[in-house]
């Protein structure tokens, strides 16, 4: 942290390099585009190294990241909802492909978790799949970590309700 | 009852680990453009504070500039309503000749 702040360009590298691949996964996941991915990913590691002194050494340096990281994806979207509002938008090509070729089980999952909401969603990829604790969702969120907890539960209930045909029949 | 604290069951993980799997990441690019960005100027660069506003955040500063706007600009309007009605007045006492002038309650002089 101290070299950080010290503007050392090659402890930012080191960050970049531990963190990066965290915060392009977590970013393309909750997006599903590469070039919003990429775009976040870097603005996030910029705003960091000029932001670094604002770090405050509460919470940690990953969910301080995350939190940048959903912020910005945050006002991507609000400045592509206005957009939207004067274009009419076309499914990428990359989208439409990605989903036909997946196995039957995929899919269903995916829809399952498309369902889900943002909210709840963004939870359930944090937690589960990226393995954030409920104390860096809520640094990132900015929620309490009580608010992950009650979401990570719902959202679980929600995609097991969802899949409950998929299940084994003896462990339903 | 799973306890929402512990990892999810592995089959749950794996079929999550496949909800949009992230193509790798092009890390040489996005080094490349960082080290760029961070060449150039911030586009929102930090607003220099005086020491003794560094202490305080600056959201207190920035809301207490606002109150004081406000009460600037509250006076300003009140001090504008309060002549016109007194010009009004005394338009009206002069329409009556100045006769039905009203009593004067209190009188500030200066010694």
């Amino acid at each position: 942290m101290p070299r950080l702040r010290g503007d050392d360009p090659e402890a930012r590298r080191a960050l970049f390099e531990r963190e990066g691949p965290r915060v392009w996964s977590l970013v393309y996941r909750i997006c599903g585009d590469y070039d919003t991915a990429q775009d976040v990913t870097q603005e996030t590691f910029l705003a960091a190294f000029r932001k670094i002194g604002g770090f405050g050494g509460t919470g940690t340096l990953r969910g301080w990241l995350g939190r940048i990281a959903i912020n910005l994806l945050r006002d991507q979207r609000r400045t592509e909802r206005r957009r939207s509002e004067t274009l009419i938008r076309f499914p990428t090509p990359e989208s439409a492909d990605a989903r036909t070729g997946e196995p039957f089980v995929q899919r269903r999952v995916n829809a399952a978790v498309d369902a889900l909401g943002e909210k709840l969603r963004v939870v359930l990829l944090m937690h589960d799949v990226e393995e954030y604790t409920h104390e860096e969702i809520a640094q990132a969120l900015g929620i309490a970590p009580g608010s992950s907890r009650a979401r990570l539960s719902r959202a679980r209930a929600l995609l097991r309700d969802a899949l409950a045909d998929l299940a084994p029949e003896d462990a339903r | 009852m799973m306890d929402d604290d512990d990892r999810a069951p592995d089959e749950v993980r794996r079929a999550l680990a496949g909800y949009r799997p992230p193509p790798p990441m092009p890390a040489e690019e996005m080094w490349a453009a960082i080290e760029a960005g961070m060449g150039a100027a911030d586009p929102h660069p930090p607003i220099p504070l005086s020491p003794w506003t560094r202490r305080i955040r600056p959201r207190v500063v920035t809301a207490l500039a606002a109150s004081l706007a406000l009460f600037v600009a509250g006076t300003g309007v009140g001090f504008g309503v309060a002549r016109a009605r007194g010009d009004a007045s005394a338009a009206e006492r002069g329409a009556d000749g100045g006769a039905a002038e009203a009593p004067v309650l209190y009188r500030v002089t200066w010694f």
